[in-house]
């Protein structure tokens, strides 16, 4: 069976006269891929998920499995199978019968469903538990069955809601992996929910960051950290080490000094990015390009490593940068001391309008409003 | 004998068990607070006083009085003769196929109504509001009043008639089939749908708004038509609500008395109706038949009652 | 669209019965075959409100025994509840059959039996013997509420109550009437309802000496006046439609209250 891929094209979708939970959302899923769309709550994540099962239909737009357009169609015909983030496996019936309930709607005769029945919990790894009843199974094995019964029909694509977010801790990290051996074993077109970034990060082959039901940016995961596409992803993905400063020539200069950056890039405004794990302490005084001598302004013993915030050397300016260092590293408040920014990992983004402000003061409301509604 | 103690009920699905509960073991106890057995008796008493005296004591009466005992005439010795005589009844013969044909009747198709009803109404996205408040509408309307109103709707001479008439299918109050104190019992059936329908509906509709939809969206994933969703999702998650409340209704339209004197005909009479016949009947012998009739009733519905305890399942104390 | 007919065929259904019974009670002259009221009138109304006729007896006998079975089954029920809600003890199950099978059998049966005793000790015929035994559908259905709303209660508010030092009534009336209070008014609202529409228990044992009002409108309906039986039948249902308006607020999620309805 040879997968689908998945065509999201301009899709919008609104609430009432709210802004829109999705907005002319366009991305490409290609087949085998397992995608996750990752964003807080109420980024429309979900919205865009549902809309693809055909739950929720989107004001305008288009949805395509290959070159099929399902936009149409409802979610008992469009060939895609869903697991939600409970597992609501049908109390009455027993493990077997809620596997083997997509085949028996197909009318598939009674043998072939005992025996996909069969591979089926072999495959989530529940052997013989198909006369078990439900009340009967953990929180993770029911999501196992969950599993199942969703990949039994075969699916074009598969759909994924947030589906470990219920469980605990050490149980995520079990079932996040079986899904990806699983999903890469039968190479099914998956799209997988998530808030979780460490989750998005270690199973997918793509990651869809949407905010404000937009899509930020949709790349590898490794491209988050190498390569942000705006401020908000890069603070979305835990680096507040933002400077500003110009572009010019081969060199970006801001306030901790003057960094080397590629040649061909553009001259202008810019903003340099730089993760924590990137920046490393120098001993002596600043000798290669990316050295610059700083000022420890803070420091703070996390036991597996020193975290410390630093301003520039001169001693004026607001910037400040984060990094963290050896634990056996204790410098004091004041100190001055050389860091490296990694000049492979040094990212410039183009200057942004701070939009930031309005757009978080906006969620602010919202989310006065809904725990009014709630109460 | 124990405390729950404070635990949160989960909300379970299906209608299974409320509040687990944990009962936990108080150790402490407060100076001058009373052991829990005693704070139980104390606040049952009331309460159980006044059912074991009047109910338990006014069955006990009954099936006391339906031997021959207590009563105002005859020697006061323990004698079956009232069972035999209700059983040789005539009244009661032509009673009980009546009693049971009206309640079953009225029972089933107002549940089949009512789940239909429920399902339109969880569907109805404009105006769902008003469409409930007038579904709730008729349930505080007492049953008298009710009755007074399908008199007036279906009596030969009434509201539906004078429709007919107009529509040029009769032309005189006799034409129009009898409906009110008819041979088969249409217009108390019709009363009793009238009233059940609303009663089992409202029920049925909380049951599915409390997160069957979620189980729906999987059998949508998987294919299942609405009609297949209907049958292996929706119908088990509230096949518990309508057959308790369905008992109920049962329970109410059997031993209603007011509906069939006021709907029905003297003979045959609904089961409730012959026993008050038999009660009022200048014929003192006809005092303890009364009351074996009303004995008899007791039992049948509190086999009922038992049943309904089985369905509903375990529960913490209350009704589900 | 077959939605659409449904909801119209439901709608009319639901509403059709009360259609004569509304024109009825406002008719001067209504011959078959007519579809409205030929004349007009406020008579049966009229006829009604005046003084020393029967609907004032009625109002007033009505009245107190609903309001005096109200405040009995409250009490009762309230503490039974408690009971039931938040203990756990052996010969629970048997106290549950015995409050629920008062809700489910009819009451008459049981009430014919009783007469016996009521004539004894000189309570038939009056009206402190009707109301006790209005008791009987009341204070078990009351019960079996407030046992739900118990079962769902926490009782951590009372212990968090005592260790800041109230005293027993304190509690009581400061943590625990408030939290029960939704489903209290609900259950005693349908009591009063219940009450209030019941015929059969108040004709066994009022003799038709104590005169409510469901006794007075079944002697109307079995007169020749419609337009008067009518009239009364739309006062007798305003005041339980009046109270169901005032607690619906409590009433959306309160099933099991409304599961003891098949009483009405």
């Amino acid at each position: 069976m040879s997968a689908t891929a998945v065509s999201l094209s301009n899709l919008t979708k609104f609430y009432g006269n709210h802004h829109p939970a999705v907005k002319s959302l366009s991305m490409r899923i290609e087949p085998g891929e397992l995608v996750s769309l990752l964003g807080e709550s109420g980024c429309g994540k979900t919205t865009t998920l549902r809309m693809i099962a055909g739950l929720v239909r989107p004001n305008s737009g288009a949805i395509l499995f290959d070159d099929i357009d399902v936009t149409d169609m409802s979610t008992e015909k469009r060939p895609v199978g869903m697991v939600f983030q409970k597992s609501l496996l049908f109390p009455h019936m027993s493990i077997a019968e809620n596997v083997g309930f997509g085949l028996r709607m197909r009318k598939a005769p009674q043998k072939e469903i005992d025996e996909k029945t069969e591979r089926m919990l072999g495959l989530v790894q529940l052997e013989g538990y198909g006369s078990r009843r439900v009340g009967q199974l953990s929180g993770g094995q029911e999501q196992r069955v969950s599993l199942a019964r969703a990949l039994i029909v075969e699916p074009d694509v598969l759909l994924l809601d947030e589906p470990l977010s219920a469980l605990d801790a050490n149980l995520r990290v079990q079932m996040r992996d079986l899904i990806r051996s699983i999903q890469q074993q039968i190479g099914v077109t998956t799209v997988f929910v998530t808030h979780d970034l460490a989750e998005a990060v270690e199973i997918s082959d793509r990651i869809a960051l949407i905010c404000d039901g937009k899509i930020e940016q949709y790349a590898a995961p490794e491209d988050f950290y190498t390569a942000p596409e705006s401020v908000r992803v890069a603070k979305f993905f835990g680096t507040s080490n933002l400077l500003e400063g110009n572009a010019h020539g081969g060199t970006f200069t801001c306030e901790f000094g003057s960094f080397p950056i590629s040649s061909g890039h553009a001259s202008g405004k810019g903003i340099l990015v730089i993760r924590q794990e990137e920046i490393s302490v120098v001993i002596g005084q600043p000798r290669d390009p990316g050295d610059v001598s700083v000022v420890v302004e803070q420091i703070q013993y996390l036991g597996t490593k020193t975290r410390i915030w630093v301003k520039p050397g001169n001693g004026t300016g607001s910037a400040s940068v984060q990094l963290d260092a050896s634990p056996s590293f204790r410098p004091l408040a004041g100190d001055t001391t050389t860091l490296r920014f990694n000049p492979r990992r040094i990212h410039i983004l183009p200057a942004e309008v701070r939009s930031e402000e309005p757009e978080s003061s906006e969620k602010a409301e919202n989310s006065v409003s809904t725990v009014k509604e709630k109460s | 004998m124990s405390f729950r103690g404070s635990s949160v009920a989960e909300p379970a699905p299906y209608g299974a068990g409320s509040a687990p509960g944990s009962a936990i073991q108080r150790s402490a106890r407060l100076p001058g607070e009373w052991p829990d057995g005693l704070k139980v008796f104390a606040l049952l008493s009331p309460a159980l006083f006044l059912i074991v005296v009047l109910f338990l004591g006014g069955f006990a009466f009954g099936f006391l009085q339906s031997l021959g005992l207590l009563s105002f005439v005859g020697d006061g010795s323990l004698s079956f003769s009232a069972y035999l005589r209700m059983f040789e009844d005539p009244a009661v013969r032509a009673s009980l196929p009546l009693t049971f044909r009206i309640s079953i009747i009225s029972t089933v198709l107002s549940a089949i109504l009512a789940v239909a009803s429920a399902l339109l109404i969880r569907s109805t996205k404009r105006g769902q509001k008003f469409l409930v408040t007038i579904f709730q509408l008729n349930i505080p309307i007492p049953h008298i009043v009710g009755a007074l109103a399908m008199m007036l709707l279906l009596q030969q001479s009434g509201y539906f008639s004078r429709i007919a008439f107009a529509l040029g299918l009769v032309s005189s109050p006799a034409e129009f089939i009898p409906l009110v104190a008819d041979e088969f019992g249409v217009g108390i059936i019709a009363h009793y749908m009238w009233k059940e329908v609303p009663f089992i509906g409202v029920v049925v509709l909380a049951a599915l708004q409390s997160g069957v939809s979620d189980y729906e969206e999987v059998a949508r994933s998987l294919g299942a038509s609405s009609w297949n969703r209907f049958r292996f999702i929706i119908l088990p998650f509230i096949a518990p609500s309508v057959s308790s409340t369905s008992i109920i209704a049962f329970a109410f339209t059997f031993g209603s008395y007011e509906i069939p004197f006021l709907l029905g005909r003297p003979f045959p009479a609904a089961l409730p109706v012959v026993a008050v016949q038999s009660y009022r009947d200048s014929d003192l012998l006809s005092r303890p038949e009364a009351m074996a009739t009303c004995v008899a009733i007791t039992i049948f519905i509190s086999i009922l009652v038992y049943l309904y305890m089985r369905i509903v399942g375990r529960y913490t104390g209350g009704v589900r | 669209m077959r939605a659409a007919i449904g909801r119209g065929v439901l709608f009319v259904g639901l509403l059709i019965p009360l259609v004569p019974l509304a024109f009825w009670s406002i008719t001067r002259t209504w011959q078959y075959p007519a579809l409205l009221p030929q004349e007009f009138s406020m008579r049966g109304f009229e006829d009604l409100g005046r003084p020393g006729s029967d609907l004032l007896q009625g109002l007033t006998t009505s009245s107190i025994i609903a309001v005096i079975v109200t405040f009995a089954a409250a009490a009762t029920g309230l503490s039974a509840g408690r009971a039931l809600g938040l203990y756990s003890f052996r010969s629970k199950r048997l106290v549950q059959f015995l409050m629920l099978a008062p809700v489910i059998v009819p009451s008459f049966a049981v009430t014919m039996g009783i007469q016996v005793l009521f004539i004894r000790v000189g309570l038939a015929d009056t009206l402190w013997g009707v109301a006790l035994v209005h008791m009987i559908p009341t204070v078990p259905y009351v019960t079996l509420v407030m046992g739900s709303v118990f079962a769902n209660y926490d009782i951590a508010y009372e212990e968090q109550a005592r260790v800041l030092g109230a005293s027993s009534l304190s509690i009581f009336r400061r943590v625990t009437l408030p939290a029960v209070f939704p489903g209290l008014a609900v259950a005693s609202l349908f009591a009063f309802v219940i009450s209030w529409s019941e015929y059969i228990l108040t004709f066994l044992v009022g003799g038709g000496t104590v005169k409510t009002m469901p006794l007075l409108l079944f002697a109307y309906i079995g007169g020749n006046d419609s337009t008067k039986a009518a009239a009364l039948g739309i006062i007798f249902v305003i005041p339980p439609l009046l109270l169901l308006a005032l607690t619906s607020r409590y009433l959306t999620g309160s099933k099991k209250a409304i599961s003891g309805l098949g009483q009405l």
